[in-house]
């Protein structure tokens, strides 16, 4: 079942598309990574997909209430924004926002979904403490907990693991597999080819603005769209527990 | 009235040649003949003691009808503003002002061979007959000063009463109130009032708590004529509580007339004198 | 320490209250004063009580808590520290307005055309403020900006009172740009507090908008709170409240960048928490400045605000001083 459906996506800055007719679909269950050079138009697509930004064409997203959208769909924007030093555990419960009414205290499940993002992203010895003293990296963790305790059943996260260590890299792209075995669809915008090649199940490549490719990893990570959209040469081939990908030299 | 300096050189040029033939005949005019005053009060004494054509300029505050008594009166007179300049192109041979009118003005006046008297502020009523006597003597009319002092002085002993029961004070924008050290203070007890700031250990003109006030409650609260546009100086003049202290006694607006030490103070002492009069029954 | 943090601050606020009420140049003592504003008597005491120092510390809660809740709202939207509706301006250009409502006589004539004017004061202003501040409220053209209105709406006041045809009002200048309690009656209560009530409402609304603003306004959006909403709110809301309380004792500043300081350790930073704290608060400090000014100089007429600058401003200093380390 499609939780997210894009149809001819368009947005414009004066009159260049920055996303071009984009049309794509994410299904339940599925870890889909939307790749591409800088400035390709990932997080524009992304943010009018949610419907943050006006657009042309049409996002399944377009028509539902804000409330409603927020329990349908999380994001996780690049700017890593933590105004105030509160808690970790105060962060992430703003992550239950929507599901809470207005003056309604957070309940018991509330607190235990919480926990559970706590712990997919290793950080429970945090909860305590105060967001703002925390490294760039631990910071960038919370955040995702924070998307990860909304508990919707579609994610969208514009490059959530930008700056961490491998491990917790890792660690994150398997957070959102083991949700998309329960079930969640999750849109992620990567850098890093060789994560995106291991652990998603479909990519989505984009070049100036238009989806220049689609499919599994092998089909879209060939030469050609190397050279073409990166200017990259790579090593891709299957390891024993996935997809092995390295970028090798320039070549334009 | 603007003084129109074109209009007035050649009266000045056959003034002057009179005042120089008869100097030189041995007849030499002690009086003057062109007489500015530059203060409210000096203003009044002259325009009740000089003689026609004698007071050329008074302050243009003095045709004001909420400060002046005699606003009327005064406009007729040219207007100046008391600055050096515009009172030497009159060609006063006397300027009569007040103890702190601008002294920057008055010294440069001085330097410039211009005879300035200045007046003390008197702060009480008896003081009023020596300064018309000395307006008098300066303007050479000293028998007419004579007959207002008559005057006065009758008025103001068939006027007194002795302080008796009844207490009154001065309530003025942000809460200023008087002391003993005024004029106004003088009247007031004339008429035969107490002036309650004495119960207070004060004995300056100063600000005075509202709460004070309210506790003292006087039989008469006497307060200004509020002018135009509003203020936050006299808002404190409508204040609740200040209201029902009016509503409870007696109120009285103190006008023009109180300006300075003049026999139009008069006015408000037999004003005075009937409230108490009217309050007490 | 976080939930006994409203009861003790409302009992603050009960024992400044009553504190103010027994404050006075009338010396009379506490048993007299509570007897005579509970027992219905008309004499003198129960006057000074009632209609004098009642008023009095009844606006001082009520200007303390506009103040420190419209602080803690706008600290809370523009995710800025140094933000303060006195320090950009907004306090000032509601003493423009209030200024010209009188002036003109047209508070005369229409009693709430003074609150309303001050009011439309304080929108203009904070309109521009949002306008020039930007989504992210940065602390560089946030100061600039208020720098600036602040002078404007200064200037424009003093002209105001130059051009009243009433002779008092030059000496007002010091009324409007300091505030004061003084000599305030019941008149002020009621003119004033509809329109606060109204800014309390709306700023309280902004609990859960302002919590979500923590992260970002794409974040906060993305949960499903609607942040141009809440932007509308938070400008009605201060206009209103920083309008009303200007109206009746002039500039007062620092109240709402002063409060919020002190209890945002207190409360975890939360900006949602951090709003009713505020306005306990801001009830305390103006209620305890406004009894010090009674009793430092009580003869001199102390205004409330040079207390509050003398607090607020070396305070002031000291977060620049912390916060320049980040980007400005």
């Amino acid at each position: 079942m499609s939780l997210l459906t894009l149809t001819d996506l368009t947005v414009l800055r004066g009159i260049c598309p920055v996303v071009d007719q984009a049309t794509l679909a994410v299904a339940s269950g599925e870890v889909v990574g939307l790749i591409g050079p800088n400035g390709a138009g990932k997080t524009t697509l992304m943010r009018a997909a949610l419907g943050l930004l006006p657009h042309g064409g049409r996002s399944s997203l377009d028509d539902i209430p804000a409330a409603q959208r927020a329990r349908n769909v999380a994001w996780l924007p690049q700017s890593r924004e933590i105004a105030w030093p509160v808690t970790v555990e105060t962060l992430v419960m703003l992550g239950r926002v929507p599901h809470l009414s207005a003056g309604q205290r957070p309940s018991d499940a509330d607190r235990a979904a919480v926990t559970e993002a706590l712990e997919a992203m290793d950080l429970i010895t945090f909860r305590s403490r105060a967001a703002t003293e925390l490294s760039g990296g631990e910071q960038a963790r919370v955040l995702i907990a924070r998307a990860l305790a909304q508990q919707t059943p579609l994610i969208l996260a514009d490059e959530p693991v930008a700056g961490l260590d491998p491990g917790h890299q890792i660690a994150t792209m398997q957070a959102f597999r083991t949700l998309a075995a329960e079930g969640t669809a999750t849109l992620v915008s990567l850098h890093d080819l060789g994560l995106a090649a291991r652990h998603c199940d479909r990519l989505v490549l984009m070049d100036r603005g238009r989806i220049v490719a689609e499919g599994r990893p092998e089909f879209v990570l060939k030469r050609e769209n190397l050279r073409d959209t990166f200017g990259i040469t790579a090593h891709l081939s299957v390891g024993p527990d996935g997809l092995i990908f390295q970028p090798l030299e320039t070549r334009r | 009235m603007r003084y129109r300096s074109n209009a007035r050189c050649p009266r000045l040029i056959s003034l002057s040649l009179a005042a120089w033939l008869g100097c030189a005949a041995g007849v030499c005019a002690q009086v003057p003949q062109r007489v500015v005053s530059m203060n409210l009060c000096t203003d009044l004494f002259a325009m009740a003691l000089a003689a026609p054509g004698q007071l050329i300029s008074v302050s243009a505050i003095a045709s004001d009808p909420l400060s002046s008594p005699m606003a009327e009166e005064a406009a007729r007179y040219p207007a100046n503003h008391g600055s050096a300049e515009e009172i030497f192109l009159l060609q006063p041979d006397l300027v009569v002002a007040g103890i702190w009118s601008d002294p920057a003005a008055i010294a440069l006046l001085r330097r410039l061979d211009i005879r300035v008297e200045q007046f003390v502020l008197e702060d009480e009523l008896s003081d009023i007959p020596a300064q018309l006597a000395r307006m008098g003597a300066l303007l050479g009319r000293q028998t007419e000063a004579q007959t207002l002092i008559r005057q006065f002085e009758t008025d103001l002993a068939a006027l007194s009463t002795p302080p008796g029961t009844r207490r009154a004070a001065f309530y003025y924008p942000n809460g200023y109130t008087l002391g003993p050290d005024s004029l106004a203070d003088d009247v007031v007890t004339t008429a035969g009032y107490r002036n309650i700031i004495a119960e207070l250990d004060r004995s300056a003109s100063g600000q005075l708590a509202l709460e004070l006030l309210v506790l003292a409650a006087p039989d008469l609260i006497i307060t200004s004529q509020p002018y135009r546009g509003a203020s936050q100086a006299e808002e404190i003049l409508r204040h609740p509580a200040l209201q029902t202290l009016i509503a409870v006694g007696q109120t009285y607006q103190s006008g023009p007339e109180w300006a300075c030490g003049t026999p139009a103070v008069l006015t408000a002492l037999r004003a005075l004198r009937d409230l108490r009069i009217g309050g007490a029954q | 320490m976080n939930r006994a943090l409203i009861p003790v601050l409302s009992s603050l606020v009960a024992i400044l209250f009553l504190v103010s009420l027994l404050t006075g140049p009338a010396g009379f003592g506490p048993g007299e004063s509570l007897r005579a504003l509970l027992s219905p008597q008309s004499d003198a005491i129960t006057l000074v009580m009632r209609e004098i120092r009642l008023p009095r510390a009844i606006l001082a809660v009520l200007v303390g808590v506009s103040l420190g809740l419209s602080g803690a709202a706008l600290q809370g939207y523009l995710r800025n520290p140094l933000a303060e509706p006195g320090l950009i301006g907004v306090s000032g250009s509601a003493a423009l307005g209030a200024v010209i409502a009188l002036h003109s006589g047209l508070a005369a004539s229409f009693v709430l055309a003074l609150p309303l004017a001050a009011l439309t004061g304080a929108l203009i202003s904070t309109l521009l403020i949002l306008a020039l501040a930007g989504p992210r409220g940065s602390s560089m053209t946030l100061i600039l900006a208020g720098i600036a209105i602040s002078a404007l709406a200064g200037a424009l006041l003093s002209l105001a009172l130059n051009l009243s045809p009433n002779p008092f009002a030059t000496a007002e200048t010091v009324f409007w740009l300091l505030g004061s309690l003084a000599d305030r009656s019941f008149t002020h209560v009621w003119i004033a507090l509809p329109f606060m009530a109204l800014g309390w409402v709306l700023l309280l609304s902004l609990t859960r908008p302002l919590d979500a603003l923590t992260l970002g306004e794409d974040a906060a959006q993305s949960l499903g709170i609607r942040v141009d909403r809440a932007r509308l709110t938070l400008i009605v809301g201060i206009a209103s409240c920083v309008g009303a309380a200007t109206a009746v004792a002039g500039a007062i500043g620092f109240v709402g960048l002063v409060v919020p300081h002190i209890l945002r350790p207190i409360v975890g930073a939360q900006p949602g928490r951090l709003l009713p704290a505020s306005a306990l608060g801001g009830a305390a400090l103006v209620l305890a400045a406004d009894i010090a000014t009674r009793l430092i100089l009580p003869e001199r007429d102390l205004k409330l605000g040079v207390l509050m600058a003398l607090v607020g401003a070396p305070l002031f200093l000291h977060l620049i001083y912390k916060t320049r380390r980040e980007s400005l």
